[in-house]
């Protein structure tokens, strides 16, 4: 497994907003998190991340836990993420946005950045001509120097991703990448995340309301709902597992489908 | 195509020696009024300070208003250098060393204040800044043995106009470089949105600490050069009053821009000079000016933007490729 969560548990005050939660993310799959609204499923990211830490479980990436560490040590270990609200760097450029996320593959370090050595210029060319090359799967190249609030969201959304991927993650943890898109879009997204996926060896964890693309791209999908996980199996189990229309539809919704 | 980018390559180069050379003319052949001169000094001294404040506040985002604090530390440890420890004969020759001990001393403060204001922003970093800049002031004022409420004098007028354009060259060279390079980016990331930029991998911390020191450094340069052309300081030079005007220099020229830093320095020291027949009443300008610009121009003069020939030769090239090549697809680019 290359992300294992074990019996993770968070409480906000009284609030206990993740409840023995158990994860298994298999290297190379494209897994599901799914749930109502307010399941818990972005404070599951933020564990892992590191934005939060847990009052007991462990987090365990390529064997190793991830507990404890700074987020910016997760980014290192190989984890990287985009935000359900979009969280961009709204006044910088679409390239500086990219660019800002090899800061810990830049490979030089204070002193030469002083005297802008030409290690430092060499560095600079690479990096950013390595962030280009991800613009353009992004089909965002062409708007590297615009600030990145200009863009459209649908860009914005794409830009958070293209700045995830700098960062050479081992698994990318997508929150909610098709909100707010229409269907045409959505069909495009979910050939992108497929795309990501092959191209750049990424293992994807990803966070969706929109059921049909979850059913139709990820392998296996874990299902919230209060924190616990209810449900967890293939698209083909989830979609009839009871639990989950209970939870998504109510009980009378249930009795009456 | 080759020339052009020659002259983009060494017009700065160039421009900065001439500067140069009009500098150590200026006092060797008296070319102007030694009080336009002086003018020009504070103006230089100025603008270190405002670049240096700028770095934090505006180019990071945060709130520091104790500036002169760190000013103060390095004014003071540069003058007790030259004072009671580099002989007298010598003075000129080590004074920059006493500069960099002073900044250095300035640069050990800011650490101790970086590490545990971590978690503070906005109003909390202010509070702690505040909370320094006093703390500093009264640390002074009770030392008996660098005069106390007193002051300190005995220092050489080793402060002279090309000494004043060298540091204000390196102040600007050293802080341009780290804004336009792999740990400077992070400064900028943290402005726009600190989570965000720990979950891309910006060590925000060690981010914070190296600006936090930077700006401190050349603050603390500032106030050395400061002390050795009023050859007296007193305690009361670093109060809050003194940070306040920094800020105004800050956000007067730009937040987040090397070139604001010039120009506010420039405008505000000229305007401080020019009024100076208005007696105590100038000194109202300040605090008027920082409340007016927050209310119509919060941005200042530059606001995040940036002058061509402050960005460094490497770095514009590539913009320019890029621009060219996007004008080549999709129409002309502006700027």
């Amino acid at each position: 497994m290359l992300l294992e969560i074990r019996d993770l548990n968070l409480r906000f005050g009284g609030l206990h907003a993740v409840r023995n939660v158990n994860l298994q993310v298999p290297e190379g799959g494209l897994v599901g998190l799914i749930g109502p609204n307010g399941a818990g499923k972005t404070t599951v990211f933020n564990l892992i991340t590191g934005v939060y830490q847990p009052d007991s479980g462990d987090i365990r990436f390529r064997g190793r836990s991830l507990v404890g560490l700074l987020p910016s040590q997760i980014v290192a270990r190989g984890v990287a993420r985009t935000f359900q609200t979009i969280r961009l760097f709204r006044d910088l450029t679409v390239l500086d946005n990219v660019r800002i996320a090899h800061y810990q593959r830049a490979r030089y370090g204070l002193w030469p950045a002083f005297l802008r050595t030409a290690r430092v210029l060499d560095r600079e060319q690479q990096i950013t001509e390595r962030s280009m090359r991800l613009l353009e799967v992004f089909d965002l190249a062409d708007l590297a120097l615009e600030p990145a609030r200009s863009l459209p969201y649908g860009a914005q959304r794409k830009l958070e991703m293209a700045r995830a991927l700098a960062t050479t993650p081992r698994l990318l943890l997508l929150d909610e990448p098709a909100a707010g898109m229409n269907p045409a879009e959505v069909g495009q997204l979910a050939e992108l995340i497929q795309n990501i996926r092959d191209r750049f060896g990424v293992t994807v964890l990803l966070i969706e309301h929109q059921m049909k693309m979850v059913m139709s791209i990820c392998e296996r999908i874990t299902v919230l709902d209060f924190g616990q996980v209810i449900a967890e199996g293939t698209p083909e189990d989830v979609r009839n597992n009871p639990r989950v229309l209970e939870a998504y539809l109510g009980r009378r919704g249930v009795a009456m489908a | 195509m080759q020339q052009a980018s020659w002259t983009s390559r060494w017009a700065m180069p160039l421009a900065v020696l001439a500067g140069l050379g009009l500098a150590w003319a200026i006092p060797r052949y008296e070319l102007i009024n030694p009080y336009y001169e002086l003018v020009l000094m504070y103006i230089g001294i100025n603008i270190m300070l405002t670049v240096s404040l700028n770095l934090v506040n505006g180019h990071m985002g945060e709130f520091a208003v104790g500036h002169a604090g760190f000013m103060a530390v390095g004014a003071y440890v540069a003058s007790v250098l030259t004072v009671r420890l580099i002989p007298w004969d010598w003075g000129p020759v080590l004074f920059p060393l006493a500069l960099i001990g002073g900044g250095t001393g300035a640069g050990i403060v800011a650490l101790l204040v970086a590490i545990p204001s971590f978690r503070t922003r906005g109003d909390y970093l202010a509070i702690v800044t505040l909370a320094l800049n006093m703390i500093v002031k009264s640390v002074i004022e009770n030392i008996e043995a660098i005069g106390g409420p007193r002051g300190f004098l005995g220092m050489n007028r080793l402060t002279t106009l090309p000494w004043v354009y060298v540091w204000v060259i390196v102040t600007l060279w050293a802080i341009r470089n780290f804004i336009y390079s792999n740990p400077g980016r992070g400064v900028l990331a943290i402005r726009e949105d600190e989570v965000a930029a720990e979950l891309v991998g910006v060590r925000t911390r060690e981010v914070k600490v190296r600006a936090f020191i930077l700006s401190a450094f050349f603050a603390g340069v500032a106030g050395g050069l400061f002390a050795h052309l009023l050859q007296f300081i007193h305690p009361r030079n670093f109060d809050i009053i003194k940070s306040t005007e920094i800020l105004v220099m800050v956000y007067l020229g730009g937040i987040g821009s090397l070139m604001g830093s010039i120009l506010g320095a420039s405008i505000f020291t000229v305007l401080l000079e020019a009024l100076r027949f208005m007696g105590v009443w100038r000194m109202v300008l300040a605090p008027l000016l920082l409340v007016l610009l927050m209310i119509l121009r919060p941005t200042g003069i530059m606001g995040l933007r940036e002058w061509r020939g402050l960005i460094p030769a490497d770095e514009r090239w590539r913009l320019g490729r890029l621009r060219a090549r996007k004008g080549g697809t999709a129409g002309a680019a502006g700027d």
